[in-house]
């Protein structure tokens, strides 16, 4: 069984008087491991299929099976689980919480969770993964504090720390000059290989998309190519 | 729960001149609010105070007798009525304290004369009386000439005594005839204030008595000391029931003659005797209490305690749209923040609860600054030493305003606040929690 599925997924949004059909009947299935990339110009869709994928927004049509589950049928209390236990997310802003350090921040999704783990394994988890990101010496640090790739470390460090079965990545390079973006898709393959987590990640750089091995294209909100490499 | 606890303080300081100025707003609420409780709670315990040791207790018994004539005249006369009434109070009952009382007077010193109503005190008995008396001149060690008078200051400056000075007092008999004794100045006294009632003179009872025409040992009140002053009323209605079984009371037969507790309290009452309209006999016995007397103060009070009630809502109105607009902004300016925490896997509950926990830090910590200063406010307006001669000194307590910080009226104010804090916080808090995770990613503020 597929890790994911989405099946004739329609995604309609209300602009003013109008109305703009993001997704207009997208399929494909997504594999346990994949590391995704779904590729396409602005507008073609992608940041609203990631969305859906990721339980933040809902399909207007179609649907969306995470893990055997149609996240249509889930109530908002059940989505929001299924997110925390199932999903990690890299934002394209990074969207760290300011009010925390970089510990902190790595932390946070852990002090959300039904279950608590013990301290000292917590602790251990979160160091292990500031050490994998190369951000040990800034753990005191506030977000404010960190360059831009440092702070997109950070987002991929908390994304992880619930370990999670799907890294969602929207655009995570795309405010990160090229070398630095590269450093970052390179840093989530590793993690990838280390975790056997999925990554499905959005970009329109050609250059990014070459290191995934699985690439969905999209064009005018429909899939125009879906290959696997 | 602690993770969201501190979020929600550290975000406090994430703009700290609007947090500070928001609770400074709370402060100053809080502020003006507990001092000015303070300062009325305080008042009314010094007056309680003040006017229990002038009267000379806290439930006052006073007779009248028909005179053959139809004349009535105040004075105790069935003593033994009296005695037997108060056994069954008699665990309840501190002090006795009996007195006599002149009426309008006129005092005369060399061609100056003005009125004054004296009583007739037992000195060695009333030492709370002393206490509250501040003298100017003279000394209470005078006071051991059975013909010694207090006079206030107001009534030394018209006549132009000083201590040592001879006067003569010029009153009226329980029975209406005229007489005249010469009293020794002993000591003067600051003024307690506007009450004339108790702008009066002190004598020795067995002098004035003599004067007044009553009986040797005769006495005109009996004033109840009691253990609990919060029992006076209780006190006084088992007296009267008591009274009542062998006696007449003025309460229960108003008509007879005029009704003499509104006279007493605003201290008009005469020492000399009017006509009764039905006559009765033996003694007609009346009961008042402190709080009969303090009526007119207990209103003014109330009314203090009202403004200061209006003032508090509207302080803490305003407080809470500024707390509300606030909050509205917040939820604006963190929107993407919110959508961040909740794609991420929190609950709605818990935004709404990180809203709430960052609304009570800021009051809370408002309060606190607002209770402290307060309390200082309290300690330096108790500090202030007001002149012997102020005419506030019915308002003072050895010569300063006395605060009471009450806790559970402070905890009151508190969880008021708190609670009003909560509602004004409640929508927001709720438009937080039900943002849409993806619109809210969206949005570039």
């Amino acid at each position: 069984m597929a890790l994911i599925s989405l099946n004739e997924v329609h995604k309609i949004y209300p602009l003013g008087k109008t109305e703009v059909h993001a997704v207009k009947g997208v399929t494909f299935t997504i594999e346990a491991g994949d590391f995704v990339s779904i590729a396409g110009p602005s507008g073609s869709g992608k940041t609203t299929i990631l969305n859906m994928i990721g339980c933040i927004d809902t399909p207007t049509e179609g649907e969306v099976i995470i893990r055997g589950t149609n996240t249509k049928e889930l109530k908002d209390k059940e989505i929001t689980m299924l997110r925390h236990d199932v999903l990690g997310f890299i934002f394209q802003n990074f969207n760290l919480i300011p009010v925390l350090n970089v510990y902190e921040n790595i932390e946070f999704p852990l002090l959300l969770g039904k279950t608590r783990e013990d301290k000292n394994r917590r602790r251990e988890w979160i160091t292990h993964l500031m050490e994998d990101v190369g951000l040990i010496e800034w753990k005191t640090h506030k977000p404010n504090e960190l360059s831009g790739g440092q702070r997109q470390r950070v987002a991929i460090a908390r994304a992880l720390v619930t370990k999670p079965a799907i890294v969602l990545a929207d655009e995570p390079t795309a405010n990160l000059d090229s070398k630095t973006g590269e450093n970052i898709i390179e840093m989530m393959k590793k993690m990838n290989k280390e975790f056997d987590t999925t990554f499905i990640f959005s970009t329109h750089d050609k250059t990014i998309v070459d290191i995934a091995d699985h690439v969905i294209h999209l064009k005018d909100g429909l899939v125009e190519s879906n290959s696997r490499g | 729960m602690m993770n969201i606890i501190k979020i929600a303080f550290r975000n406090i300081t994430r703009q700290k001149k609007r947090s500070i100025l928001l609770g400074s707003a709370v402060a100053f609420g809080v502020l003006i609010i507990i001092l000015l409780n303070g300062f009325t709670a305080g008042l009314k315990e010094t007056m309680k105070e003040n006017f229990t040791s002038l009267m000379g207790g806290h439930v006052y018994v006073n007779g009248k007798v028909v005179l053959p004539s139809g004349k009535i005249v105040n004075m105790i006369g069935d003593r033994d009525i009296l005695d037997k009434a108060l056994s069954p109070i008699a665990d309840e009952i501190a002090e006795v304290h009996i007195r006599a009382q002149s009426g309008r007077s006129e005092i005369i010193f060399g061609s100056k004369s003005t009125s004054l109503l004296i009583y007739g005190v037992n000195w060695n008995d009333e030492k709370l009386l002393k206490k509250t008396l501040t003298v100017l001149d003279g000394s209470f060690k005078a006071l051991s000439d059975p013909k010694a008078i207090v006079l206030p200051k107001k009534i030394a400056d018209k006549l132009q005594v000083r201590a040592g000075d001879s006067v003569l007092v010029r009153l009226d008999t329980v029975t209406g005839q005229r007489n005249v004794g010469d009293f020794t100045v002993g000591a003067i006294t600051s003024d307690p204030g506007s009450f004339s009632f108790i702008s009066a003179g002190y004598a020795n009872i067995t002098y004035l008595g003599e004067l007044l025409g009553l009986k040797p040992g005769g006495y005109q009140y009996m004033n109840l000391y009691l253990k609990d002053i919060n029992r006076m009323d209780v006190v006084a209605k088992k007296l009267r029931d008591e009274l009542r079984k062998t006696a007449l009371l003025e309460e229960d037969t108003p008509e007879d003659t005029n009704n003499e507790t509104h006279q007493r309290s605003m201290g008009f009452m005469m020492g000399g005797s009017t006509t009764a309209v039905k006559p009765w006999k033996g003694t007609k016995f009346s009961v008042t209490t402190l709080n009969d007397v303090m009526a007119p103060v207990l209103q003014m009070i109330r009314i203090l305690n009202m403004v200061s009630l209006t003032l508090f809502i509207i302080l803490l109105t305003i407080t809470m749209v500024g707390l509300l607009n606030t909050f509205r902004m917040v939820l604006i300016e963190r929107t993407r923040e919110i959508g961040t925490i909740r794609a991420i896997g929190m609950q709605r509950k818990d935004v709404r609860n990180i809203f709430f926990f960052e609304a009570l830090f800021l009051s809370l910590a408002g309060a606190a600054a607002g209770l402290v200063l307060a309390l200082i406010g309290m300690a330096v307006g108790g500090a202030v030493t007001f002149s012997a001669n102020s005419n506030m000194g019915i308002f003072l307590l050895n010569r300063h305003i006395q605060f009471i910080a009450s806790v559970p009226g402070i905890l009151l104010i508190i969880v008021i606040l708190l609670l009003m804090t909560l509602v004004a916080v409640y929508l927001p808090a709720r438009r937080a929690a039900r943002l849409k995770v993806a619109d809210a990613l969206r949005t570039q503020y």
